[in-house]
């Protein structure tokens, strides 16, 4: 299925680049002089009752509490820096059972990351090139990222292919469940990953536009979580998750976007997935946009999500001691969700607040929009979830600027 | 599999069609409105990181596929 795919791919690939050497006149656009700061954060709240630290029962109650920050910085016309970082506080009943104090050190940790971009774009080639590198560190994971992209639009700008490669390099700390810790080995505590993704962006008509995005993913290294637990069948000693030390996914994603009547926008999506741990997995999200005034716009959304579970999964005490792989982590299970939720957008043509900045050149800064959105998650498993988030953007530009 | 060749074949359609289609950039009042933008929204990428950290699939969207986390 895999070489397949690959070559269907390719050959798309193949068949594009004829079109890079179509003969477009048109100019692309340079970078306005606008510095953009999106402000993100959000709550996150949980429940369910299969904690894969407790080997697939157990309360998996959860809070986190994310906050991030974008900044887009033009440069000048072709160049631009895009930086980017944020922290996640959280809280997890279930990883308080890694040993057995309750609201220990293992009950709550904090996730940082960042990345930092660049981009310079051809305005005669229509072609964008980019390069990023990022760091995330929590207790017990570290990780380093690096990427580079390309962008080509052509056809008066109606249509743009984009490659994005990256590879992840993760190291766990080895944590162990208490009972373990004098037992248990792994061969490797390092993880790494790599990223190609494609992605094909057409407009249709006037009012219609689409894309398609295919991802390879191949993971090496230690895939399993050194502290999730495994209970068996014959109730002999139990151990920790072992899974294959190679992952290979591959998602594939449509989107279409249609604006059908003034006031009304429709945005689409749907994925395919499939791995070779025996995940197949298909994902529809609707969403809706009414524009009820010309600062107002109200965004209810649903998301249907199936699966099938992997090869190595099986629930609490049906796992044998003598297989090579197991897992009662139920994030690989076969299962389906349901997400619902509204987001609620207040952008004025003028924004929220301006201010004028009396810096060497007269700037203005401009609060821009601001979009809160809130829903609620469920999945058969039994594990549910509310969430709420909000986005304030602001921009900074020169008084007599774009 | 079915799907993987029916995605492939609107894929294949998409590259005839934009040979097609020459919208110009003064008609694009509509597909240039923020909200049309054929990437996930900002807001949502809190939603994207934990639909990837509770579910097998990630990917294609813009979030997690693999990598920068603890994560599967």
């Amino acid at each position: 299925m895999f070489p397949k795919a690959t070559g269907i791919l390719f050959l798309f690939c193949i068949c594009q680049t004829t079109f890079l050497f179509s003969q477009d006149n048109y100019e692309m656009k340079p970078n306005s002089d606008e510095t953009v700061i999106d402000f993100l954060s959000s709550y996150y709240n949980q429940n369910g009752d299969h904690s894969p630290v407790t080997g697939g029962i157990g309360t998996q109650h959860l809070t986190d509490f994310a906050t991030g920050i974008t900044v887009n910085v033009p440069l000048d016309t072709v160049n631009a820096l895009n930086i980017s970082w944020g922290a996640d506080f959280y809280s997890s009943a279930s990883t308080d059972k890694i040993d057995n104090n309750v609201s220990s050190a293992s009950s709550s940790d904090v996730r940082v990351y960042g990345t930092v971009g660049y981009n310079r774009k051809n305005l005669k080639r229509r072609e964008t090139y980019g390069i990023h590198v990022g760091a995330s560190k929590e207790y017990d994971y570290t990780s380093f990222d690096i990427g580079l992209s390309l962008t080509k639009e052509f056809n008066d700008d109606n249509t743009e292919i984009s490659f994005n490669g990256k590879v992840y390099l993760g190291n766990w700390k080895l944590i162990f469940p208490i009972e373990l810790r004098s037992e248990v080995k792994l061969p490797t505590d390092k993880r790494k990953s790599y990223n190609a993704q494609l992605v094909f962006s057409q407009v249709l008509t006037k009012r219609l536009q689409m894309s398609i995005s295919g991802d390879i993913v191949y993971m090496r290294g230690l895939l399993s979580t050194p502290f999730h637990r495994v209970f068996f069948q014959d109730q002999s000693q139990h151990d920790i998750e072992r899974l294959p030390n190679t992952r290979l996914k591959i998602p594939i994603g449509i989107r279409l976007n249609y604006y059908p009547f003034d006031n009304f926008i429709i945005r689409s999506y749907y994925r395919f997935y499939t791995d070779d741990w025996g995940i197949d997995a298909h994902t529809v999200v609707i969403e809706t946009l009414v524009k009820i005034t010309k600062s107002w716009t109200v965004q209810p959304f649903y998301r249907f999500h199936t699966q099938t579970q992997a090869d190595h999964f099986a629930a609490f005490g049906v796992n044998k001691a003598s297989q090579q792989y197991y897992t009662s982590d139920y994030d690989l299970a076969d299962l389906h969700s349901h997400k619902v939720g509204m987001g609620l957008r207040y952008a004025p043509l003028y924004g929220l607040a301006r201010i004028k900045l009396h810096l060497p050149k007269t700037k203005i800064f401009q609060l821009k929009s601001l979009e809160v959105r809130g829903g609620y998650y469920t999945q058969n498993t039994g594990l549910n979830s509310y969430f709420i988030s909000l986005d304030l953007t602001m921009g900074i530009r020169n008084l007599t600027g774009n | 599999m079915k799907f993987i060749k029916g995605i492939f074949a609107l894929l294949f359609i998409a590259f005839l069609l934009q040979s097609c289609v020459s919208v110009k950039a003064y008609q694009k009042m509509y597909l240039n409105d923020n909200e049309m933008q054929l990437t996930t929204k900002k807001s949502a990428q809190f939603e994207t990181n934990f639909e990837a950290y509770r579910e097998g699939a990630q990917g294609a969207n813009g979030g997690k596929v693999g990598g920068g986390c603890g994560c599967n």
